[in-house]
């Protein structure tokens, strides 16, 4: 009996011990970070700033700094299972500019991924730019690159006359704290390899940066060549292939693929890839059949179940954008499908009917103001916040055989409003013009590439 | 091929172990003149408790807590006394083992609009195969005539079988395994292997036998599959899954049959 006794106490004992699957911690941070050494050694590295999931490394800028490659010890919580992506713990951390940035993934206990970002943070030289203004500078761009010495200025309303050039006049330079800045105070850009110069030296004397300032020709919106796509997440379309919204989400080029229907894909052309927008019919599960226009855009994609018979309020226009361009440009052809339908609501359900017609794809850019006391939501219609400042658009009528071959389309765009500035432009390109409405032909093909914003 | 045959050779040996036993039980101290040479036919209730579990075992889930399901199992025995100490016997039993339990998983491929992926995280695992089970075994007896143990082969026609994993949080490696692409959310669909399991299986039983009463016997099996119970060609697993799993079993015997042509063993 005692051995019986013995028995089940050890197998209580065993039992008890077991870890609980729902025990385990969701929690995983890095509890330090500290830089052992670097390459080149010359660079001075002052602070490790932990900020949440962000690691900044501030290093002061200098020539030859990158690539900049640095030797940590990170360690991490107890309960941090493990370490993936870009950086283990072991790796030696190659910055190769100084935007680069370095990824990697914290894994608590429980599987849960915990997102973190090793960068670089320019540290002060003393000899720094720290503004650079000029004469209707507000209206135009500038960028300061700290890492580099460099400054950049665009023009949303000019681009540099081949001619007379670019001139900006009452320049002024705010520079660090007792440093002194040596510039003209009027500089005219022959071309897009011409700079000015500006030497800063600083306060103490031992350290000198001279400045370049270029004319940049002006924003494009990434991607806009449809060379990159892949999964990019459940945030992004639910994991399924899509377009890479590079920057990122809700600030790149997007599409409405979901579980349900792939209506974007990318194949080759011409060397690399472009896009193409196919009509399908989608079924909705209990809202019944339903024509799916494809579609390409700026913005994002956030299905919801429930709004699957409302694909407009699923698909977010826009992405963040305040410059003012001319006009829209991009390479196309459109081939409308055989028979033009309709998805027709009976009951509670979407039945597809034949209608009389011939399907049209649809090409369209809007300059939207949005009020900055509401989340952004545009879903091209008539919106509380938005304000529409300019606007254009092409119909690829499928009775026109022309549009059956590659051809470059432009489309300039039409301002109405010249008091407020853009926050948002929305750029959409789908394979049946009335697609929201669920008009379209099964089968209507629209391919897209080299997306370029004239100004 | 080679595995086909070795499982054929283990079931028709599992014949030949009657024999081996008849000849000891003459030599037996035992004598074997009050062998009643009768089938005897029996009906048997019991549950089991198990599921398939990773072979090699170090696959098995650091974390893992399983919550086995008792369903009750029904069938009938038929035992043929060899000597006194010898019994062979087969069964039948129509049985549904289901196994739920939470674990700590670790790169679990799957399939995701035709890509292979990689799931890592903490999940609800489900697993239920309905069989209709046909061991053969022999039987010992200690010298009590009422403690025995057996063992034999097993054969397992699977008639449904399920196999499903509901990712509650983790990640995904749309890459490979050990990358984190993409966090589980609580949308993600279930992960069902079910259309990858293989309809039978065949495997060892080892048990132990108590005659409660003339009747009346209780009985604690182990058995263990020797086959995956995933097809050989499924690409999900890289280890074999193999059915592992405990069993009590309550029978009675309703009547013995006696045959005349199976008298010729009374003479020997």
């Amino acid at each position: 009996m005692k051995k019986y006794s013995a028995l089940f106490l050890l197998m209580s004992l065993w039992l008890v011990s077991c870890e609980k699957v729902s025990d385990l911690s969701d929690e995983a941070s890095v509890v330090s970070f500290q830089v052992l050494s670097h390459t080149p050694e010359s660079a001075v590295v002052d602070t490790v700033y932990m900020v949440g999931e962000d690691i900044a490394i501030s290093v002061r800028p200098q020539e030859d700094l990158f690539p900049f490659t640095v030797r940590a010890a990170m360690t991490t919580s107890p309960t941090t299972h493990s370490v993936l992506g870009d950086y283990t713990g072991s790796e030696d951390l190659v910055f190769s500019t100084g935007t680069s940035e370095i990824n990697f993934h914290l894994i608590a206990e429980s599987g849960q991924p915990h997102p973190y970002t090793l960068s670089l943070y320019p540290s002060e030289t003393g000899a720094d730019i720290k503004e650079f203004t000029f004469s209707g500078s507000e209206e135009t761009t500038v960028y300061i690159d700290p890492w580099n010495a460099l400054i950049y200025v665009s023009d949303p309303d000019s681009s540099l006359d081949a001619d007379n050039g670019y001139e900006i006049k009452g320049i002024k330079v705010l520079a660090s704290d007792g440093a002194v800045a040596e510039y003209d105070d009027s500089f005219t850009f022959e071309d897009y390899e011409d700079y000015m110069e500006i030497t800063v030296s600083a306060a103490d004397g031992q350290t000198t940066r001279v400045w370049k300032v270029y004319f940049t020709e002006l924003y494009q919106i990434p991607n806009s060549d449809f060379e990159s796509w892949g999964k990019f997440g459940n945030d992004i379309n639910n994991n399924v292939m899509t377009i890479d919204p590079v920057p990122g989400k809700g600030q790149g080029w997007a599409t409405a693929n979901n579980t349900f229907v792939l209506g974007a894909e990318p194949f080759d052309y011409q060397g690399g890839k472009a896009a193409r927008l196919t009509t399908r019919i989608q079924d909705a599960i209990v809202f019944g059949d339903l024509i799916a226009a494809g579609s390409l855009y700026t913005g994002y994609f956030q299905i919801n179940v429930n709004n699957l018979a409302d694909s407009r309020s699923m698909t977010y226009f826009g992405v963040p954008y305040t410059l003012r361009p001319a006009a829209l440009e991009f390479d196309a052809r459109y081939v409308p499908g055989d028979t033009l339908k309709q998805a027709v609501k009976n009951g509670y359900r979407y039945e597809i009917q034949d209608i009389e017609g011939i399907d049209s794809g649809h090409a369209w850019i809007h300059l939207i103001h949005w009020d900055s006391s509401k989340d952004f939501a545009y879903h091209g219609r008539e919106e509380d916040g938005a304000t529409l400042l300019g606007s254009g658009e092409i119909i690829f009528d499928g009775n026109n055989s022309a549009y059956r071959n590659w051809g470059h389309y432009r489309i300039d765009i039409e301002y109405t409003n010249y008091e407020l500035l853009p926050t948002h432009v929305a750029i959409v390109f789908s394979s049946s013009q009335k697609g929201d409405e669920y008009i379209g032909a099964p089968g209507s093909v629209m391919e897209v590439d080299n997306v370029q914003l004239i100004y | 091929m080679k595995k086909h045959t070795l499982y054929i050779f283990l079931f028709l040996l599992s014949g030949l172990l009657p024999s081996a036993g008849r000849a000891e039980g003459t030599a037996d101290s035992l004598s074997s003149d009050n062998v009643d040479y009768r089938f005897a036919l029996g009906v048997q209730v019991g549950t089991d408790v198990g599921g398939a579990i990773p072979v090699p075992f170090r696959h098995i889930p650091e974390t893992f807590n399983p919550y086995p399901k008792l369903d009750l199992s029904l069938g009938a025995k038929l035992t043929f006394p060899v000597t006194t100490r010898w019994d062979v016997g087969a069964e039948v039993t129509y049985k549904t083992i289901t196994m739920n339990a939470d674990a700590r998983v670790e790169n679990q491929k799957f399939q995701d609009n035709n890509t292979i992926e990689w799931f890592s995280g903490t999940a609800d695992m489900h697993m239920d195969f309905t069989m209709l089970e046909i061991p053969v075994y022999a039987k010992w007896s200690f010298r009590n005539l009422k403690d025995k143990v057996l063992l034999g082969p097993y054969f397992a026609l699977v008639m449904k079988s399920s196999f499903v994993i509901d990712p509650i949080k983790g990640y995904i490696g749309l890459t490979g395994p050990d990358e984190m692409d993409s966090v589980v959310d609580e949308n993600m669909d279930d992960m069902d292997f079910s259309p990858y399991m293989d309809s039978w299986d065949m495997g060892v039983l080892l048990g132990y036998e108590r005659k409660l009463s003339r009747r009346f016997e209780l009985g604690l099996r182990v058995s263990m599959g020797f086959k995956d119970i995933f097809h050989k060609d499924n690409q999900y697993f890289d280890y074999n899954m193999l059915h592992m799993r405990g069993t009590v079993v309550i029978s009675y015997n309703l009547f013995d049959i006696k045959s005349p042509r199976l008298l010729r063993f009374a003479k020997d």
